[in-house]
């Protein structure tokens, strides 16, 4: 029994120990499971964060997706439009191809020479006439600067002519070749041409290029040289005739006493009308002289100054009959020029005298030299080399616009001035164009109605060549 | 004048109203005057008569007045020095006219049209003047 006892005590002490343990693990357990939760709630609330995130993301997945969707329509419309452009552009291309060939034949037929240069001065295009006349093919000629391409010269002294397509270009202006110039074809064979250099502008004004057309002129020039002969046989025939008339009606005049005072006017008369054809005819002969280019000259040292003054001073009569004040306004006390006297003297008097003649009583008239150089402007013109400007300005009757382009034009007078002068010949302007063509000297004028007339011209300060005529 | 004898002028040209009234003037102002149409007549009157002066045109027929007067100045001594005055309308080409009247002294050059008959008839008596002794 007390074995049993004992037995049972000891049992139950085991059991009150494994409860002790049995405690302490459950209180270790239960530790743990704070812990565990503690962990799990972390966990949750990380998981929590985790899903937001992941529903932003996807969110936003879905607005990419749709805004490339978008995208993609666009694409689509942007291809169709680019296969309509490009649709478009092929049509246009053809169109412009079948433009091109038009204009290129159109120009290709032009009878007249053509060529076309771009702003640097390169030859673009060179049509048929322009091979044709010049010898050279486009091929040679395209692609070059036009001053290394063709050459053109002066007839009067073989020189380069003055670059009128370079001119056109810096003035933006048409230019027209200065007469007698003669182009150098590939074989040398000369040339004569006449035309002109346009500028080409693009939509704005800008400066693209530069179109020059020239012509043959040979034909033309063959046909002015018959009637120049023809009017200087006319006017050596008409010679002896008129000597005639002026002797016998100086015979007459002479014998005074066989003829009533009425009688003596009337051969006087006669006498005077001739003295006019004999002045008609010398004009005429100059000018067929002139241009026939049989006249000679000859250059020799001339102070211009003074010849300026002798000039007035022989037609001082002229300026003290209509009481015409005249100023005199000179560059520099005197300056010798190498030319023709003679020639210049027809220039000058011929300007001097139309002066007068165009002026009213009272009126005032101003000569005046001065030194000019190249590419300076003097009213509207551009000089072409260093020279000497004469001008000769007056308050007389002017030039009305519509008769200012054709004054030097042979023949020419313009109405006021047949009212004024019924006896002119229309020659004197023409005269002078042609003698300041063969010194290379210019003409110009600036010009108003009732109000008067400038007028200018040049004498090249490298003087004048000689030309001597062989009989 | 204090010589008595005439002076003596050859007028050559062959526009007849011209030819008369040079002669007709140079009568009148006391000349004894010869008359020839060409260069050809012209020669032989001036080698015959050896005229104190000689008024010559240059454009004739049968012997232009240039080729007279050269023959005249080639091969004769009075021919050499008569002085000869060029009386002509030809103007074309007168630098050569120029030069061959300054080759051939004394000889003067007057273009027609530019010159009266007073002017002629003047210029004729200075011509002659020097060769008077």
């Amino acid at each position: 029994m007390k074995q049993r006892k004992k037995t049972a005590k000891l049992r139950s002490d085991t059991a009150i120990f494994k409860l002790g343990v049995l405690a302490k693990e459950k209180e270790l357990v239960r530790r743990k499971l704070v812990i565990t939760a503690t962990a799990l709630r972390q966990k949750a609330t990380q998981l929590a964060v985790i899903a937001r995130e992941k529903e932003a993301i996807r969110r936003k997945l879905v607005v990419t997706a749709k805004s490339l969707a978008t995208i993609a329509k666009e694409k689509e419309i942007v291809g169709r439009k680019l296969t309509l452009t490009v649709e478009k552009l092929n049509l246009q291309a053809e169109r412009l191809a079948i433009v091109i060939v038009e204009k290129k034949a159109i120009l290709a037929s032009i009878g007249d020479a053509v060529m076309a240069c771009d702003k640097d001065g390169k030859v673009i295009l060179f049509n048929r006439k322009a091979v044709e006349m010049t010898g050279f093919s486009a091929k040679e000629v395209v692609g070059k600067h036009y001053s290394d391409a063709i050459k053109f010269i002066q007839e009067v002294d073989d020189k380069p002519s003055p670059d009128f397509i370079a001119q056109a270009m810096k003035t933006g202006q048409k230019i027209t070749m200065a007469d007698n110039t003669l182009l150098i074809r590939k074989d040398g064979v000369r040339v004569p041409v006449a035309d002109s250099a346009e500028p080409i502008r693009y939509v704005h004004g800008v400066l693209i290029g530069c179109v020059v057309v020239f012509r043959d002129v040979t034909k033309e020039k063959e046909t002015d040289k018959a009637k120049s002969e023809f009017i200087s046989v006319a006017s050596h025939q008409l010679k002896t005739p008129a000597t005639i008339i002026s002797l016998y009606a100086e015979m007459l005049l002479k014998g005074g006493g066989i003829m009533t005072p009425k009688q003596r006017e009337y051969v006087s008369e006669i006498y005077d009308a001739n003295r006019r054809i004999v002045d008609i005819i010398n004009t005429l002969l100059n000018i067929s002289r002139i241009e026939m280019g049989i006249f000679s000259m000859e250059p020799v040292p001339v102070d211009i100054v003074a010849f300026l003054k002798n000039g007035i001073q022989q037609l001082n009569g002229g300026l003290k009959g209509k009481n015409i004040a005249l100023q005199e306004e000179y560059h520099q006390l005197q300056h010798t020029v190498s030319i023709d006297k003679l020639l210049l003297n027809m220039v000058f008097s011929n300007l001097l005298s139309n002066s007068i003649k165009y002026t009213s009583s009272g009126g005032a008239i101003s000569v005046k030299s001065q030194k000019v150089k190249k590419d300076e402007q003097i009213n509207g013109r551009i000089i072409k080399e260093s020279s000497l400007l004469i001008s000769i300005s007056d308050n007389g009757c002017g030039i009305p616009l519509d008769s200012q382009s054709k004054i030097f034009t042979k023949f020419f007078r313009s109405d006021n001035a047949r009212r004024e002068h019924t006896d002119g010949t229309g020659l004197g302007l023409y005269i002078v164009k042609s003698i300041l063509d063969q010194i290379r000297g210019e003409v110009w004028f600036w010009s108003k109605e009732k109000e008067g007339t400038i007028f200018y011209f040049t004498i090249p300060l490298a003087g004048a060549k000689q030309k001597q005529v062989i009989a | 004048m204090t010589d008595n004898k005439k002076q003596t002028i050859l007028i050559v040209e062959d526009e007849l109203p011209l030819l008369n009234v040079y002669a007709d003037r140079f009568d009148e102002e006391g000349f004894s005057v010869f008359k020839a149409n060409n260069g050809q007549e012209g020669l032989d009157i001036a080698i015959k008569e050896k005229p104190d002066l000689i008024l010559l045109d240059i454009l004739m027929p049968v012997m232009d007045g240039l080729t007279m007067m050269q023959k005249l100045r080639e091969d004769n001594t009075w021919g050499k020095t008569v002085p000869i005055i060029l009386l002509t309308n030809l103007s074309a080409d007168e630098q050569r006219i120029k030069k061959i009247v300054s080759e051939n002294k004394p000889t003067y050059y007057l273009v027609k049209l530019d010159w009266s008959l007073s002017a002629i008839i003047e210029k004729a008596k200075a011509a002659v003047l020097p060769s008077q002794k």
